[in-house]
């Protein structure tokens, strides 16, 4: 059963370890969250402001030994959004400086969630989430679509072995035809997984209302307290002096 | 405590229909004593897994009742009834649904309403029946289909039930992991109701068998009997492996 990846995939890399690894989850989503907050309120201009938050991320990824391509590949979704900052200068008046501003906001989100995910395994980060009082249900739903995407996957692939093992190749376009039945396949058998599931847990007593989970304590150690409170300094500084 | 203790699991005269009016079980009559071991064999469409959804009352029987460890299944006492009685399904994916191995096995005892340490107690005893200890931080996903099925185990038995069921547990294991699977039934005190068409896995570890047929019990009996009758399981579309060799207990 192909249950198995490989590969240097985003999970490989959040079960490394480092001193970014190390820290409690919930010291790096406050941080990283305040830290997009201040990139966020900053005024087009601020660009020592930005630079500083820039160099604070950088070091995180040093810090974290993630290596800069798979950085880079990480962040190539921020190009949508980078191609729609870069009308900016066109449209509107002064925008130039607004479109910088905006695309230097969206790097500095997405590579501080590139970070959040690259070095936190993902049922800890939504534990972080969840001690941090994220609403239940949200962690709830993320769980389950993180778990069953895996299974989703492998039943994709499996699929699509099976019929590429029957003369199907994709650069066909007649063929592609098949990929309706592929989706409408795969649609049926989640409904019908999800209701396997949902027998399963019912037998194991589930009444309609998730346990908080007990096993998996955290606990903030003074690392976490020192990154924090670094953090907190260096970006009220950024924000109060930089501008 | 006097006389003997009430059967682990009854079932008289059990009927059921599915909606759309397909008759899966058509009056199952069986009773199971504390610490039996009972493989329940049937061809496909049989009825088997039907009846393991009756046992803990997912679903209702049209007609006849069952009853686990002498309560009467019903709806006031399911939640009772599904402590006592842990189901273990077929595929390991449609029971490890949490993050890791250890939220999952601890899901049972958090519904129960245990406190945080004694649910934890029980995440590592199960964990360690199942030979998995050291293993709750993993993702589902991580592992392999024999240690899936392990951990979906564990998170049964993380219930302590006193009866569990287990459908088709052999199924997509290869022949180590179908082993070892097997070995840690075996060690397991519970009263066992094992349905599967693995005819040497009921052998190996049950001592009694009965066969299931058009929602009905064929036979019942000690299962190298069942086993050693060619025609009897002939009749109800079992066979045994070619070359397979009972050696009687």
């Amino acid at each position: 059963m192909g249950g198995t990846h490989h590969g240097g995939g985003i999970e490989a890399v959040a079960a490394g370890d480092s001193p970014v690894h190390r820290l409690d989850p919930r010291a790096k989503i406050v941080g990283l969250i305040g830290l997009v907050v201040v990139a966020v309120s900053l005024p087009p201009g601020a660009w020592t402001a930005f630079a500083a938050i820039l160099a604070i991320l950088t070091g995180l990824v040093a810090a974290a030994g993630l290596r800069p391509m798979y950085v880079l590949r990480r962040m190539t979704i921020e190009i949508p959004f980078l191609l729609a900052a870069a009308m900016l200068p066109f449209t509107v008046e002064d925008g130039l400086a607004l479109g910088a501003a905006v695309g230097l906001k969206v790097t500095i989100g997405v590579l501080a969630m590139v970070i959040l995910s690259s070095t936190t395994p993902f049922p800890r980060l939504l534990r972080g989430f969840e001690l941090l009082k994220a609403p239940r249900l949200i962690t709830v739903i993320v769980a389950f679509m993180w778990r069953y995407l895996h299974v989703l996957s492998d039943e994709v692939s499996r699929m699509k072995r099976a019929r590429e093992a029957r003369g199907y190749s994709a650069g066909w376009l007649w063929q592609a035809a098949s990929t309706g039945p592929l989706i409408a396949t795969l649609f049926i058998r989640s409904l019908e997984r999800g209701e396997r599931v949902y027998l399963a847990m019912t037998s194991r007593g589930y009444e309609g209302s998730m346990p908080t989970t007990t096993a998996d304590r955290m606990a903030i150690r003074t690392r976490d307290l020192a990154f924090l409170s670094t953090f907190a300094v260096a970006l009220a500084s950024i924000r109060i002096f930089l501008p | 405590m006097t006389g003997k203790p009430p059967p682990a699991l009854e079932l008289s005269d059990v009927h059921y229909s599915y909606p759309d009016g397909h008759g899966a079980l058509r009056g199952v009559s069986l009773r199971v004593e504390a610490g039996e071991r009972v493989a329940v064999l049937g061809p496909n469409g049989a009825g088997k897994s039907t009846l393991c959804l009756q046992l803990n009352g997912i679903l209702e029987p049209t007609r006849g009742s069952v009853s686990v460890c002498g309560m009467a299944v019903g709806r006031k006492n399911l939640k009772e009834v599904r402590r006592r009685l842990g189901v273990v399904f077929q595929d390991p994916d449609d029971m490890l649904f949490m993050p890791t191995v250890e939220q999952d096995v601890a899901f049972g005892p958090s519904n129960l309403g245990l406190s945080e340490k004694e649910a934890c107690a029980r995440v590592e005893g199960a964990l360690f029946d199942v030979g998995m200890e050291g293993m709750g931080g993993r993702s589902p996903h991580h592992l392999s289909h024999g240690q899936k099925k392990k951990a979906a185990t564990a998170a049964v038995l993380s219930m302590e039930p006193e009866v569990l069921v287990l459908d088709e547990p052999s199924a997509s294991l290869d022949p180590r992991a179908r082993r070892e699977f097997g070995a840690i039934l075996a060690g397991l005190s519970q009263t066992i109701v094992m349905v599967t068409h693995d005819l040497p896995y009921a052998h190996e570890l049950c001592e009694r068998s009965v066969i299931i047929d058009g929602g009905r019990i064929a036979a019942d009996g000690p299962t190298s009997d069942i086993l050693g009758d060619a025609e009897l399981l002939a009749a109800h579309d079992l066979e045994l492996p070619h070359g397979f060799v009972m050696n009687h207990h």
